[in-house]
């Protein structure tokens, strides 16, 4: 069971990532409730990095993290929000049950069965940002045209292209959030990952193509991750894109 | 089985958090819409590439090698002799050695799609050792001096970042900045030399964690604090690891549902339905697409000022204005709904004009 610790040290990096401007004390010297909120998150979220009463941890750095969120207008923003969310939703699975202090004190930890709030997570947003694009200045393709004027300063192909192209963009994000919940869940996970890691080199997404790609790869099912990490060596597929389906016996 | 082992498990976990970091120091610059010449293009082809690998565990160790080279490529090459200062910095050399010694423990038998089989040496966390205990009585020799023992470089560093350029009397205060100098003095050599005592294993984390925790939320060190917080866990014995690995799990199913409307988030702030949250920003972007000439005649544009938007082709209408007299825009601006055509003429003061010929707004 090493996905929920991976996915628990992940997304407190990640969220420190988001934050680690926003979250110096140098920046709230004026506002005590900020200073506050952030020393609060602050021993909260290193609680939960280093597995210490972790779904506690877990829920209080939810608590202080949104509470910051609302507070400090430079830290609200999507990605921060998706990982605060993953960090609550670390209560709900036995994220302490390794490379914590928890199982070095022997603890019992608690799998309360959450781990579908991590595929609902990728699934809200790949389904989000689909309708936040089906739009007409998004669907037209004004909007892919002025990414790349702005990005890379020239677009040198037709102007049809961007047309077929922001389509097929909100139907890609479409079929892969929707698909998620279908038997195509682990085509969906590899077609989710290729497509971040795509804008991710192209575009500045910053903490987002890693977040909802951990989102995507923590929901997948349990079969496919004892058969990722087994300790049997040599015989797994490099190639992400194959996926080991839950019905068949694998030797990676 | 060589994943079951401690060692091999802390040395996979090591190799993803190293990588971990290094994407967080070297991913933002090494994205295609960043990377500008072949050079550039190339290292961060190669650390992409290689960087994937390493953290996908495939042929770890060889790929784990590259990317430590790559970062050192992308160190001397952009950074010391290239064009970003920002990349000329002992915290990205310290990145890249981190990267290069995890090359050498095996990072390979565990937490990757390829997992070696055979024994787990241990030879190279003595390396890592020497190489923590060195930086460390580095930072010890650093800091033995006056100026620093007594406080007036923290005192110093205060009014770098907190106070301003009005020097502050700080009274009695300056008594606790000197007892947090010596305090670093005395934790530095103190991980210098714990990291070869086992039992001192627990002590060096606190100690380690406390020191660059501190550090990073007082200074701006970027990643240095992770990169060096990693290299303290690179050294646990594998022994005492061992005791982190596993615990018994209990399954209580609990209320998930609780969590789940902060899982939809994303469909109400993106979709509209709720408060918008900033989200995609980067699709409201400022982009125009304009001629401006004066008399007549077309007058070349730098292309920033059309990256720039309005604000920008009205800066260069303006800088036209002056050296050519009346000018005339036309075109169209990107705006939240679109494009939106531009039109307009613009009238400058009496200023002495430059004579006729090829026009550039540069």
């Amino acid at each position: 069971m090493v996905r929920w610790p991976l996915a628990r040290i992940g997304f407190v990096l990640l969220i420190w990532a988001e934050w680690m401007g926003p979250l110096r004390p140098v920046h709230h010297l004026q506002d005590a409730v900020a200073l506050g909120l952030g020393a609060c998150f602050l021993v909260a979220s290193s609680a939960l990095l280093f597995g210490w009463h972790t779904s506690i941890a877990a829920v209080l750095t939810g608590v202080f993290g949104f509470l910051l969120w609302l507070w400090v207008p430079t830290m609200a923003n999507l990605e921060s929000w998706m990982w605060l969310s993953a960090c609550t939703a670390m209560c709900m699975v036995p994220a302490g049950a390794r490379w914590s202090l928890d199982a070095w004190a022997g603890r019992v930890v608690c799998d309360r069965g959450g781990g579908w709030l991590f595929r609902l997570g990728a699934s809200s947003f790949f389904v989000g940002a689909a309708m936040h694009q089906l739009q007409p200045a998004f669907l037209s393709g004004v909007r892919l045209e002025q990414l790349m004027l702005a990005r890379f300063g020239v677009w040198v192909g037709p102007p049809w292209m961007l047309l077929v192209v922001a389509v097929l963009v909100v139907l890609f994000e479409l079929a892969v959030g929707l698909g998620l919940w279908t038997r195509w869940q682990r085509s969906a996970v590899a077609a989710g990952v290729w497509g971040l890691g795509a804008a991710y080199v192209s575009l500045h997404l910053g903490t987002l193509g890693l977040g909802v790609s951990l989102f995507l790869v923590a929901g997948l099912p349990d079969a496919v991750w004892a058969s990722l990490v087994s300790s049997k060596p040599d015989t797994c597929p490099a190639f992400v894109g194959v996926l080991p389906r839950d019905d068949q016996e694998t030797s990676c | 089985m060589p994943a079951a082992d401690p060692a091999a498990q802390l040395f996979g976990l090591v190799r993803l958090l190293t990588i971990a970091v290094t994407w967080s120091r070297f991913a933002g610059g090494a994205t295609a819409a960043f990377a500008e010449g072949p050079l550039a293009i190339g290292l961060s082809v190669l650390f992409w590439v290689f960087s994937i690998l390493a953290f996908l565990g495939i042929q770890a160790r060889w790929t784990t090698l590259l990317t430590g080279l790559t970062c050192f490529g992308i160190y001397y090459a952009l950074g010391v002799y290239g064009p970003l200062p920002a990349l000329d910095s002992h915290h990205v050399f310290a990145q890249a050695l981190l990267t290069c010694l995890v090359a050498l423990t095996p990072c390979d038998r565990a937490l990757g799609l390829q997992n070696r089989p055979g024994p787990v040496p241990l030879w190279s966390q003595d390396l890592l050792r020497l190489q923590i205990s060195v930086l460390y009585l580095g930072g010890v020799y650093e800091k033995s001096y006056g100026a620093w023992l007594d406080g007036t470089r923290f005192e110093q560093i205060l009014h770098t970042i907190y106070l301003g350029s009005d020097a502050v009397d700080l009274g009695h205060w300056s008594l606790l900045l000197a007892a947090m100098a010596i305090g670093v003095w005395f934790a530095e050599l103190f991980l210098a030399v714990a990291v070869w005592v086992p039992r001192l294993t627990g002590p060096m984390l606190l100690v380690g964690f406390l020191l660059h925790g501190g550090i990073y939320l007082g200074t701006p060190v970027g990643t240095f604090s992770a990169t060096m917080f990693v290299l303290l866990l690179a050294v646990v014995p594998p022994t005492q690891f061992e005791g982190v690995l596993r615990t018994d799990v209990l399954r209580s199913p609990g209320p998930a549902w609780l969590v789940a409307p902060l899982m939809l988030g994303p469909v109400w702030g993106l979709s509209g339905w709720g408060p918008q949250i900033r989200a995609f920003d980067g699709l409201a972007l400022q982009a125009c697409d304009v001629q401006i000439s004066a008399d007549g005649v077309p007058i070349e544009l730098p292309d920033r000022s059309q990256h720039e938007g309005l604000l920008g082709v009205t800066h260069a209408a303006a800088r036209a204005c002056r050296q050519y007299g009346p000018v005339d825009v036309q075109g169209r601006c990107a705006s939240a709904e679109g494009w939106q055509p531009v039109e307009w003429s613009a009238v400058c003061p009496d200023l002495p004009r430059l004579p006729a010929g090829r026009r550039s707004a540069w």
